[in-house]
């Protein structure tokens, strides 16, 4: 696909071990200018990875075994590393979980922001600040002049959160990489920041893959999203399809498993078993243990993500009429 | 009118009754330092007042965000701090310290905290933590009937008899937090204090642990104080839910009524702003404004700078309890007055 700002083509991520063992497999994800594309799925289910992986932010034992990842035409997984650290915080960013970790504590906001700016902007230490403290006004914090003095710890937690993104758009990126961007703050912060990134996104028509294992946060925000299970694909589409007729028998579980104000159910619809660990993945469909529509085929063969005709991709035999 | 009652509910009927509850906290810098800089002894007020009661067999839901005294008050309930005023009722006994002391109080209270990795000694095979509580209350006569006791309790919990010879590592987050279940469970508690259970654990697993504590609840006819930020969660396992706010009360009715016609601004706010499956596309444009911090309350009503709704009235009086006509209270100016 020619339109895509960011093409992840058949991406596999090794943990090197005397047998290595694939923490992604196989993973196909587009991104079109302007789109903000979720990734959900359980804790080890490979999400983090996958963004650490386009940023080429793994670190031994991790490592990418196949596959590539092009971003606007080229191919970035090959670049030599000084290209590659042009390429990130200038073009492709990346927003943290915690934001008291993502901020260096011993420089103020200002020092850090301006430090950041000059790194990928040519402008000289006047600029760079007028440029910070606009920053910080876009991203809603007030006084953004007299803030620029004050260190992290001095801001709360959702302010926080606003500066690492401030931080995050300092080298005007066309592709940010949020990952759990809102898990370490309370609900009417949560939803703050989210309306943020949306409004963001489509002032500046930036692209974002927001990694978050919080179904209504991607409900909320998401353009398209994909569901990831054990390393692998399980489904892909727009929000609306996947949420409201999810294909795959995990994607359904999962939503029917989270609660919902005013349902009033007696028991939870709950998926039995748990996830297959790293080194215990079947042959077949990852899923095949755990599936309540499991025929003999899905324990010996692995299902591909199939595009349906209504632009739904989902891994699963059921799709293949087999 | 005070909401010391939940007027719904005869006050003779409730196991757990609490009364202007109030936990301070002092957090004066060092007195070398205050008489230097003449700098004030700070003083912050976790819990404020609050009083709620629980009926036997129910289950009391507490939301609130970080700093707003949900988990203080846990820990004065379950005899880990003590409280600064007010009173614990639990059974219509004074429940306090010293009533801790008192084993049959100990025993029928008990606690599950939100994370399991933290509140299993990694140290100890589950057998002994899960046993633990049969020795302290004497609960097994001999070590093989502690044996059996807690092979029991893990088929309760969902877990095979054999993993008690393991160690927590070798387990994962949802079935570590069965295991906390079932250390809580060891010594037939009636009331269960539940410290965010599962806000640690992914969707999946929430809802089997949800499950559990939910069959559990019938099963042994638990009484439970559930206390979590998230409010889906909240919604279906309470009976009635409490809204705190900077170490208040705000609201508390009947969960149907709490949702479907929230009172106070507060808890409007809050359900709001869930983000929820049906609001695809939709982010919501959420209220402005922080939780203040406790150390600095804003003066009147505490929610104040953030209410569309407040007046001069709220900037300097502090709201007391209204009764509500369905039961249960809240305590807004704007209610009370019919504003809203």
């Amino acid at each position: 696909m020619t339109t895509s700002l960011l093409d992840i083509r058949n991406l596999s991520v090794e943990l090197a071990h005397a047998a290595p063992l694939k923490v992604l497999d196989g993973i196909n994800l587009h991104l079109a200018p302007g789109e903000i594309l979720g990734v959900v799925g359980e804790s080890g289910a490979g999400k983090s990875v996958t963004g650490a992986a386009v940023m080429r932010l793994m670190t031994r034992p991790l490592r990418q075994s196949g596959g590539e990842i092009w971003f606007d035409g080229t191919r970035i997984d090959t670049l030599p590393e000084a290209q590659m650290q042009r390429l990130r915080g200038k073009d492709i960013a990346m927003i943290f979980q915690d934001p008291l970790t993502a901020l260096n504590p011993v420089f103020t906001v200002g020092q850090q922001l301006i430090q950041t700016i000059r790194q990928h902007l040519p402008l000289d230490q006047a600029a760079a600040r007028a440029r910070a403290a606009d920053l910080l006004r876009e991203v809603g914090i007030p006084s953004a002049e007299e803030r620029l003095e004050n260190y992290p710890h001095e801001f709360s937690g959702g302010m926080r959160q606003r500066v690492v993104i401030a931080l995050a758009l300092a080298g005007e990126p066309r592709l940010i990489i949020a990952d759990e961007p809102t898990t370490a703050l309370d609900v009417s912060i949560q939803a703050q920041i989210i309306a943020l990134l949306v409004e963001l996104t489509r002032s500046r028509g930036m692209s974002v893959v927001l990694i978050t294992h919080d179904m209504g946060v991607i409900a909320e925000a998401c353009d398209r999203v994909a569901v990831l299970y054990a390393g692998r694909l399980a489904e892909v589409g727009p929000v609306r399809d996947v949420l409201t007729a999810p294909h795959h028998p995990y994607t359904r579980g999962l939503i029917a498993a989270i609660p919902r104000i005013g349902a009033r159910l007696k028991e939870l619809p709950q998926i039995p078993g748990t996830m297959p660990r790293v080194d215990a993945l079947p042959p077949g469909c990852a899923f095949a243990a755990r599936c309540p529509f499991v025929m003999e085929h899905c324990k010996t063969h692995r299902p591909d993500a199939t595009p349906r005709p209504d632009g739904v991709q989902v891994a699963c035999w059921l799709e293949e009429g087999q | 009118m005070t909401a010391t009652t939940t007027p719904a509910h005869p006050p003779a009927q409730s196991l757990v009754r609490v009364d202007k509850l109030s936990r301070r906290f002092d957090v004066s810098p060092p007195w070398i330092t205050r008489t230097l800089y003449r700098q004030p002894r700070r003083v912050v007020r976790a819990l404020d007042e609050v009083s709620f009661a629980i009926q036997p067999k129910r289950t009391l839901g507490l939301v609130g965000e970080s700093g707003c005294g949900k988990s203080t008050l846990a820990r004065c309930l379950a005899g880990l701090m003590s409280p600064s005023g007010g009173t614990m009722r639990y059974a219509g006994k004074r429940m306090d310290l010293a009533a801790h002391n008192d084993a049959t109080v100990r025993r029928a209270v008990q606690m599950v905290f939100q994370d399991p990795y933290a509140s299993l000694n990694p140290r100890w095979s589950v057998e002994e933590s899960v046993g633990d509580p049969l020795r302290a209350f004497d609960l097994a006569k001999d070590r093989k009937e502690m044996r059996d006791m807690v092979a029991e309790l893990m088929v309760e919990v969902g877990l095979s008899p054999r993993d008690a010879q393991k160690y927590p590592h070798q387990f994962s987050g949802g079935q570590r937090q069965r295991i906390a279940v079932a250390r809580a469970l060891a010594s037939r508690p009636e009331f269960l204090i539940c410290d965010e259970p599962t806000s640690a654990l992914d969707v999946s697993v929430q809802a089997a642990v949800l499950n559990l504590m939910r069959r559990l609840q019938e099963e042994y006819g638990l009484t439970y104080l559930f206390i979590s930020h998230n409010l889906t969660v909240v919604d279906h396992m309470s009976d009635d839910v409490g809204v705190m706010y900077l170490g208040r009360l705000v609201e508390l009715q009947p969960t149907e009524a709490l949702f479907d016609a929230p009172r106070h601004p507060y808890t409007q706010l809050l359900i709001q702003t869930v983000p929820s499956l049906d609001t695809i596309g939709r982010a919501s444009a959420p209220l402005k404004g922080e939780v203040p911090s406790p150390l600095n309350p804003p003066s009147g009503c505490a929610f104040n700078p953030r209410c569309p709704f407040a007046n001069n009235r709220c900037r300097v009086e502090r709201p007391e309890a209204t009764a509500l006509p369905g039961g249960g209270m809240v305590a807004c100016h704007a209610v009370e007055e019919g504003r809203i």
